[in-house]
């Protein structure tokens, strides 16, 4: 198979599949048959969810092979939050993740 | 008689006028979709620009093909997911594998379908089929953010918020494809997109049930993705949830 029909088949086939998984509880089960003990507890999805997603990036950023880029990383994400917590901004806390990693990437103080 | 009906209606006249310049100020009422999911899309376009350019870089380095990588990006509108499938599939794995495990990575898709799934009920059958493919990560969490929406208004709101996000992500999906050859090597853009989620998060921290899933989430999420890096979000955010619900229960008054 070329790569091009192997990697049209492979999105396809994905999309089709992430499309099922978002239309479950719009179009197959409707949400108001969540009991409700599970309705409440999804109002707290948001913050699990983004913090599970930060983990799970900062866990591959994470290379115990290269200590340097480690901190780096560290060092990217411990400024942007600080910079949260300060202005709890995140056009400030972006543009801190930003300067953070041009720092580290693109200058020899990285 | 006449000169108190008339004072009268200019208090009411001026106490519209407050009321309307309150939510012009303040209110989403005063605000269109459109703008809405403008100022919303101007939030996170800089974490979906460098996670755009990455997956878009990926593909180059990697050899796979442009097109359909670009296909992908519209079709699949699911960043790690495209990301997990074909950096297997460069790496000699099976088509089926491949995809497996890009559905695995973007199970948490079930849960962001459970907690909108009310607001699109009630919505026209054509909106019911297509819109819920535009949810993902932003989507969602902006989506969470305007909990007042319904019906028209949070349709609208929906549409323009998917398609600014499709448009700013194909694009830059695109523009990592084609500038990969002549930019220097980022090894640490990503962590843009974490900048991003960091700065969703904070302003949610604000409940102790909220703290709780954020924590939970976190712990729980990196400890499965050092094993298993495809199911590190998805059981971090079922953890966070669960331990949410149970803080909730031991704080509530019923329980005390």
């Amino acid at each position: 198979m070329s790569i091009l029909l192997e990697d049209l088949t492979a999105v396809v086939a994905l999309g089709l599949a992430c499309w099922m998984l978002r239309a479950t509880f719009v179009l197959l089960v409707p949400a108001d048959r969540l009991p409700a003990v599970v309705a409440e507890a999804l109002q707290n999805l948001a913050p699990a969810a983004l913090a599970s997603i930060i983990a799970v990036e900062l866990t591959s950023a994470v290379d115990i092979s290269n200590p340097a880029s480690t901190v780096q990383a560290l060092g990217v994400v411990v400024a942007a939050a600080t910079v949260a917590l300060l202005t709890r901004s995140m056009t400030w806390t972006v543009l801190a993740g930003s300067v953070g990693v041009l720092v580290v990437d693109l200058t020899p103080l990285g | 008689m006449t000169t108190s009906l008339m004072a009268a209606s200019s208090n009411k006249k001026a106490q519209d006028r407050r009321r309307l310049r309150g939510v012009l100020r303040t209110g989403v009422q005063a605000t269109s979709p459109w703008r809405m999911a403008a100022v919303d899309v101007t939030a996170i376009a800089s974490g979906l620009v460098a996670f755009g350019l990455v997956l878009g870089i990926t593909i180059h380095t990697l050899g796979r093909d442009a097109a359909a990588g670009i296909i992908g990006a519209a079709g699949v509108y699911g960043g790690s997911a495209q990301l997990t499938t074909v950096t297997l599939l460069s790496q000699g794995s099976t088509l089926l594998l491949a995809v497996l495990s890009g559905v695995v990575v973007n199970l948490r898709l079930l849960l962001y379908s459970a907690a909108l799934g009310e607001r699109f009920a009630g919505q026209p059958t054509l909106f019911r089929w297509l819109a819920p493919h535009l949810m993902i990560d932003q989507t969602f969490l902006m989506a969470q953010g305007r909990a007042d929406l319904t019906g028209r208004v949070f349709r609208r709101y929906w549409l323009w918020l998917g398609a600014l996000v499709l448009v700013v992500w194909c694009s830059s999906v695109a523009a990592g494809e084609l500038l990969a050859p002549v930019l220097p090597s980022m090894p640490h853009l990503t962590l843009v997109c974490t900048a991003m989620f960091l700065g969703l998060l904070l302003p949610r921290l604000g409940t102790r049930p909220a703290v709780t899933a954020a924590l939970t989430g976190f712990i729980t999420a990196a400890l499965v993705s050092s094993l298993v890096p495809e199911l590190g979000i998805v059981t971090g955010a079922v953890c966070g949830v669960a331990a949410a619900m149970t803080r909730r229960k031991s704080t509530s008054p019923a329980s005390s």
